[in-house]
Formats: C-alpha cells, sequence, structure tokens
C-alpha cells in the first residue's frame, strides 16, 4: 500500500496491488475526486496504468529469472546460459546392442563386408524399431568354414543425411540437423570440396580448443531455440573454414531414445554384406537409451561441466566427463585410490552403473577408459573403472493391523506391504550413495494402508559370495557397516546360507553355516536346538568395519553343486545401526525375496485389560540368529 | 470499500475535450461525475475491464431478450444491483424502462439521490442493440 505521506509503492507485482497503491497515491492529491469508484471514467484508467505496471513488471521478472542458469525456465535460456559455460545439451541417445553374426553366404567368399548401418530390427512392446551397426566390419571364414563376426556394435535409431551447399556469400547460413530426436553421438561430419571435387575430408567434434589450429578440420556443436542441433565450422583461426561451394553431409541416426531399451531378440532387416542366410545372437541386450538431456539435467551438469575444464583432476572431474561423454551411465562415482581399501596410490577409481544391466562389459570399461579417460587425466594417475558392488538389505517386519477397519485379507496386505518395502528399494536406494533410512521405511510400512496399526521390522545385511567349491580360498566380504557386537560374549550377527563342510576329522557334513565367534568366524552345524562347531576358525572378521576376512574357507557343496565357483553362497549381518549406509561403489538393493511380512491381526476392544503382562509379537531387538 | 472522501467529486470526462478557456481536459463535476459513473456501469460488458472478468452491467445480454414485461422487470432489477454493488455515492429511488420496439432499444430512467445532494437528480439511458 502506498504510505500515507504519498509515496507510491513500487515493489508490489500483482495487478490488484499495483491498482491499490495507485490509488493509495491518488488520495494524497486533490485533482480528481471520485477516482476510486468502479464506474468513474478514472478507475478505467488507473486498470490501464495498474495492467501496463503488471505487464512490466511480469517481463522484466521474467527476463531477469531468464538470465540466470538457476532461475531460468524456458529451455532455450537454460542452454543458453549453459553455452556461456562451454556445455552442450545431451542429444536424445539410442540404444545400443552387440551381437553375434554368422553368415552363411552362397558360395565361398573371400571376405564379406558389413557395411556401416547395415539394418537389424527388433520389437519392443509390440513395436518394431530399427537398429544400425555402429562401423564396418570384414568377416573371414573361419577354420570351421563359418563366417562369424562378434560383438558387433549395433546403434538404435534410422539413419539419415543431409546436404548443404556452404554460400560464404550468405552470414545467416546454418547447417542444421532438423530432426528431433537426433543421436549426435552417431553424427558424421564429411564435407566434399565441391560438386565437381568429389574429395572429402572428415571433420570431428572439437572438444578442446587448445589442441586446434587453423587448418583443423573440427566442428562444433549447439542446440539452437528449436531444441534442434545445428553444425558450426571453425572461422579459419580455430579450426579449418568452410570455402563457398563446399558440400556438408552431415549422416545420423534418428532415435527413439530410452523406449527401445531391453530389446534383445534382433533379426538382419533385407541382408547383411549382400547376404540374406545370417544367424544373429545376442551378446548383449539394448540399452543405454535415453531422452535428450532436460532443463533439470542441464542445470545440474553444466556448472560441474564448466568445473572440470574438460580434464579430470578432481574425482567431480571423473564423475562429470564419464557422465557427458558415456551415454550408457546411469550414475558414475569416483574417488582417489588413497581412500581405497586397502589405499592404493596413484590411481582412480571410477564405478559406473549401467543404465541397463548391472555392470558394465570389460570391452566398455577399456572404452570409457582408454577413450575417454586417458587423454583427459593427469600424468601418473591411472584411471580404472570398478564394478558396481551390491549389498542387499534383508527385511523382516510383523506388522500389526486392524481387521475391522479394512476388507482386503492378510494376504492382500502383505502383498501390499511387501510393494511398498519393493518400490522403496528402487526409488529411494538403487544408486551410489543412496543410504537405507529406517525410520523412513517403517513409516512407508505404516501407511502403505489404513489398517495397518505398526510394524517391528528387523533389517540385517545380505551379501552374495562366489565360493570356490571343493577348495580352501581366501575371501573378503565387505559390509562397509559397523556389526552388532555389544559385549565379547555375544555372537550370532553373522550367519550364511546352507553349504556342506568337513570338519578336522574328515567328516563331511551337510547343512552348515557360518558364525562370528568374538572376532573369529566358525563354520557351525546344528543338532537339534544345540550348534555344534564343524571348524573353529576360517578367518576373522572386524565388527568396526563390517568386514569378514576368510583364510581357509573350504566349502565342498552348495545345495546340489561341488564342483566351480558360480554357485551363491548368501552371507549375512546384522548391522549396528538400523541406517545402512553405502561406501564408494556399494549400492543398496532390496530383493523381493528378501523380504518376509508376518501379519498380526490386533483388532482391540479400545482397551488392554486381559491377562497380567502384555504380549511379545515381533522385536526389533537384535537377538541373533 | 470506495469511499466518499468529502462531497466534490470531480472526475474527467471520458469524451476527452479540452477547455475553451485554458486547454485543460475537460473535467465532470458533482452530481454529474456520479451519473457519468452510472451511465458508465450499465454499459460494462463482461470481461471489458482488465483482470475483473467478473464485474459487468449486464445489460448486453438482456437487450437481446424478447420485449416483454419480464424482461423489463429484469433490467430493472439488474440496474439496481449494479448501481447497489459498484455505485455507494447514489440512492436509487426509480428505475423506469421503456421499450422502443421499432428502434431495437430501451429508454431507461434513473432517479437516484446523490449522496452529495439532498435533491434527487434523473440520468436518461438509451440502450440499443449494438
Amino acid at each position: 500500500m502506498a504510505s500515507a505521506e504519498g509515496k507510491l509503492n513500487i515493489s508490489e507485482l500483482d495487478f490488484e496491488k499495483i491498482k491499490e497503491n495507485l490509488i493509495g497515491f491518488m488520495s494524497n492529491q486533490s485533482e480528481f475526486v471520485g477516482y476510486n469508484f468502479k464506474g468513474s471514467s478514472f478507475d478505467v484508467l488507473l486498470d490501464i496504468l495498474a495492467y501496463n505496471t503488471h505487464y512490466n513488471a511480469y517481463y522484466a521478472n521474467m527476463v531477469a529469472n531468464e538470465m540466470f542458469l538457476d532461475s531460468a525456465t524456458l529451455r532455450n535460456s537454460v542452454v543458453a546460459r549453459a553455452k556461456h559455460l562451454g556445455y552442450v545439451p545431451r542429444s536424445a541417445r539410442g540404444s545400443k546392442a552387440s551381437v553375434t553374426l554368422e553368415i552363411t553366404p552362397t558360395g565361398t567368399p573371400a571376405l564379406i563386408s558389413v557395411s556401416k548401418n547395415t539394418q537389424f530390427q527388433a520389437d519392443v512392446d509390440g513395436v518394431s524399431y530399427i537398429w544400425c551397426t555402429s562401423n564396418s566390419h570384414s568377416v573371414n571364414i573361419n577354420a570351421n568354414g563359418v563366417y562369424t563376426v562378434s560383438t558387433i556394435e549395433l546403434s538404435q535409431g534410422i539413419p539419415v543425411t543431409f546436404r548443404y551447399t556452404a554460400n560464404t556469400g550468405d552470414v545467416d547460413q546454418k547447417f542444421l540437423l532438423p530432426n528431433a530426436n537426433t543421436d549426435t553421438d552417431t553424427l558424421s561430419v564429411v564435407v566434399q570440396i565441391s560438386d565437381t571435387d568429389t574429395e572429402t575430408l572428415t571433420y570431428s567434434l572439437a572438444n578442446d580448443i587448445t589442441t586446434v589450429n587453423a587448418s583443423s578440420t573440427i566442428y562444433f556443436i549447439t542446440e539452437n531455440d528449436d531444441g534442434k542441433y545445428e553444425i558450426e565450422f571453425g572461422d579459419g583461426v580455430l579450426g579449418k573454414t568452410l570455402a563457398n561451394g563446399n558440400i556438408i553431409i552431415l549422416s545420423s541416426l534418428i532415435c527413439d531414445a530410452d523406449v527401445t531399451n531391453g530389446a534383445k531378440s534382433f533379426s538382419v532387416v533385407s541382408d547383411v554384406g549382400g547376404y540374406s542366410n545370417v544367424k544373429v545372437v545376442t551378446t548383449s541386450a539394448a540399452g543405454g537409451g535415453q531422452e535428450s538431456e532436460d532443463i533439470e539435467g542441464i542445470k545440474f551438469n553444466a556448472p560441474k561441466n564448466y568445473d572440470a575444464q574438460n580434464r579430470c583432476v578432481t574425482t567431480h572431474d571423473y564423475v562429470s566427463i564419464v557422465k557427458r561423454d558415456y551415454s550408457g551411465a546411469q550414475s558414475v562415482v569416483a574417488w582417489g585410490g588413497e581412500d581405497d581399501d586397502p589405499p592404493v596410490y596413484g590411481k582412480v577409481f571410477i564405478a559406473i552403473k549401467p543404465a541397463s544391466g548391472s555392470v558394465l562389459s570389460n570391452s566398455t570399461k577399456v572404452w570409457v577408459q582408454d577413450s575417454i579417460l586417458a587423454k583427459r587425466n593427469i600424468v601418473g594417475v591411472t584411471p580404472e573403472i570398478r564394478d558396481p558392488d551390491y549389498l542387499y538389505l534383508k527385511i523382516n517386519s510383523t506388522v500389526k493391523y486392524d481387521s475391522g477397519m479394512t476388507t482386503n485379507s492378510a494376504s492382500t496386505l502383505k502383498s501390499t506391504i511387501t510393494s511398498t518395502i519393493v518400490d522403496y528399494g528402487l526409488t529411494q536406494l538403487k544408486d551410489f550413495d543412496k543410504a537405507f533410512r529406517y525410520s523412513n521405511l517403517i513409516k512407508k510400512i505404516d501407511e502403505s494402508e489404513i489398517s495397518v496399526k505398526s510394524n517391528q521390522t528387523n533389517v540385517s545385511i545380505k551379501r552374495y559370495m562366489y565360493p570356490l567349491l571343493g577348495s580352501s580360498s581366501a575371501y573378503t566380504l565387505r559390509f562397509s557397516n559397523e556389526v552388532y557386537h555389544p559385549s565379547n560374549t555375544f555372537w550370532g550377527s553373522v550367519t550364511s546360507g546352507d553349504f556342506s563342510y568337513r570338519d578336522t576329522a574328515n567328516t563331511l557334513w551337510t547343512g552348515c553355516r557360518i558364525q562370528d565367534a568374538n572376532g573369529t568366524v566358525q563354520v557351525y552345524r546344528t543338532s537339534g536346538q544345540n550348534r555344534i562347531i564343524v571348524d573353529n576358525d576360517i578367518g576373522t572378521i572386524t565388527y568396526g568395519s563390517g568386514k569378514i576376512d576368510l583364510l581357509g574357507f573350504a566349502p565342498v557343496a552348495i545345495g546340489s553343486s561341488s564342483t566351480g565357483n558360480t554357485t551363491t553362497l548368501d552371507v549375512y549381518i546384522t548391522p549396528s545401526s538400523s541406517d545402512v549406509l553405502p561406501l564408494r561403489e556399494q549400492i543398496i538393493l532390496i530383493e523381493d525375496t528378501d523380504i518376509t511380512i508376518t501379519m498380526v491381526d490386533d483388532t482391540g476392544t479400545g482397551t488392554y485389560v486381559q491377562g497380567a503382562t502384555s504380549g511379545s509379537d515381533g522385536s526389533t531387538l537384535k537377538t541373533g540368529y | 470499500m470506495a469511499t466518499t472522501y468529502g462531497k466534490d467529486y470531480k472526475d474527467f470526462d471520458l469524451d476527452f475535450g479540452k477547455h475553451p478557456a485554458h486547454g485543460d481536459l475537460l473535467t465532470v463535476k458533482k452530481t454529474t461525475a456520479i451519473s457519468r459513473s452510472i451511465n458508465n456501469l450499465i454499459r460494462i460488458q463482461a470481461g471489458e475491464r482488465l483482470f475483473q472478468p467478473g464485474m459487468e452491467g449486464g445489460l448486453n445480454a438482456l437487450l437481446f431478450e424478447p420485449y416483454g414485461v419480464l424482461t423489463t422487470s429484469r433490467i430493472i432489477k439488474t440496474i439496481k444491483h449494479v448501481i447497489g454493488r459498484y455505485e455507494p455515492r447514489a440512492d436509487v429511488q426509480l428505475v423506469t424502462v421503456v421499450a422502443d420496439e421499432a428502434n431495437n432499444a430501451y429508454l431507461i430512467n434513473i432517479i437516484f439521490i446523490p449522496d452529495n445532494d439532498v435533491k434527487e437528480t434523473n440520468i436518461e439511458v438509451y440502450l440499443e442493440r449494438a
């Protein structure tokens, strides 16, 4: 409101407030009287004045907001701000798959050439999509008389090519990639000298202008106002400039982004190298397809990319650059070797969680290491890609509910609560740095259905180990969370699945498990309610760090398996804290099979009057196994 | 709520004429200012005023209703309502509406007592279908 002194308050933005301020201002003059009645002519004038002020205030506010990366809301403003930081938003990415081809030609050609962009198709949810070979391949006949080429990379998308003729007289000439879902990772930029001179030069994306000169055949890529990509060439100082009449040939794939992830059954569209009798074996299902980077992603990544300055010095630089250059990464974490356990100096470790699957293939790790990181990291520091380390939570919950408040059966409620826990695992965990928060989970269980009154939930941590059956070996299991061990006489925070084991008298016992005994790990079997030690020392446990070192662990069989090291043995610990935190490359998951729900109908009369003491029907106390 | 802020109302003339002597914008004063305000009010159509879509005289739709006692009654009621709601300076005494069917119009006569006078004032408005 205007002050009593007649000063005009100019801080308001709403139409009504502005008009009130004008009326307040007018009340301090005597030229017009009656301006504040709705029918007066002056009221119309005040409306127009207030509208104009409101309009300009809104415009000024928008302009100010759109000038900063944090407050901008329009995509082209965000992209423009990111451009100042040298950041190009990621385009849509087609999924990538890996296949092995077995070609049966007519005759015995010396060589079969599989050209780039040879097309394959696969169905996802009943819709057929196209994949193309990312590179060309030559296939020789092998010793068995078969033409086989393995690990061919397929990129999803339909190939398109655009040709432009450079006109140096047109200063506004643009070289656009006019399709919305162009995968710029697949972009090939070739410049033909002229219509008559068919010599061509292949240009590469400029990533580092400190290494280019006037003759570098590089191109720059930017996103324009429409969200499409535009190619720019050098100016004769930073990169080779175009000559009049040059023909610019832009080839890329138009992809379907993430909807094609998961495709795994590929077939040839027409032929491969001229032959249609081709057997396609999928070695890696399609994954890594992504929508183009959204506004929030640009706002998050652009400053970090600027921080990295296209070089890998800090751990954040590694994360930023891997995320930028490897589209198949869903999330990335990096740490210095000095923080590893045990410390490894001179190394940087990077763990990548792929967008599909749980670990990267070895070839992808090598590619990330050599093609993305090696040329940008400091001399003397070696990057090494690690797989994510998965920890699993075993949830055991006793849930009390009031059957009078719901029409659902206990089994339906159990299913609902299980879904709640699974959903919690999918949304709140399943990534680096995402900790399990006990109170959040039990709150979700309580809120999963109106009849749920309370829950008593135990949490333990599970790891899979793959012991070599029939041989004594050493294993290290890092739970990275303190193990519950309240006193030196307490035992039972460690247990495992069943396996067969020989005692010192070489007698084979089935149904053995491991347990802890004040820092020592033992193998035991049960006889009735009693535990009988089979091997009283197979390793140690460090309760503080949650690390189990098995030194001479020699299980004979797990279930029906008695050879190899591909059968899993589950090992569980009871954590000291109900919250479970992942460390470095660790990711916490909850598997459906690890959820145990016990429903207790707690329909009450409103008062608890019977019995001498209240009953016990579930506990969060850590009592061991 | 509007205030009557003295009784000597002064508004500018929507004809935007200039004063013959000193050339300033013409103004309307006292009871005339109130009469002009009433005239403005009953002619306002919905959505005409910025950011006030609900403000209207309400007569526009009625002008296209069939001539008759019912329509006349509704016009009177609407005029009284809009003046009562938006023009507190006028105490309406009588509203008469005469249909001019030949010219597709209504002749409206409003008698009111302005709050800056004790005498009744008369305002005539001729509304045509347009």
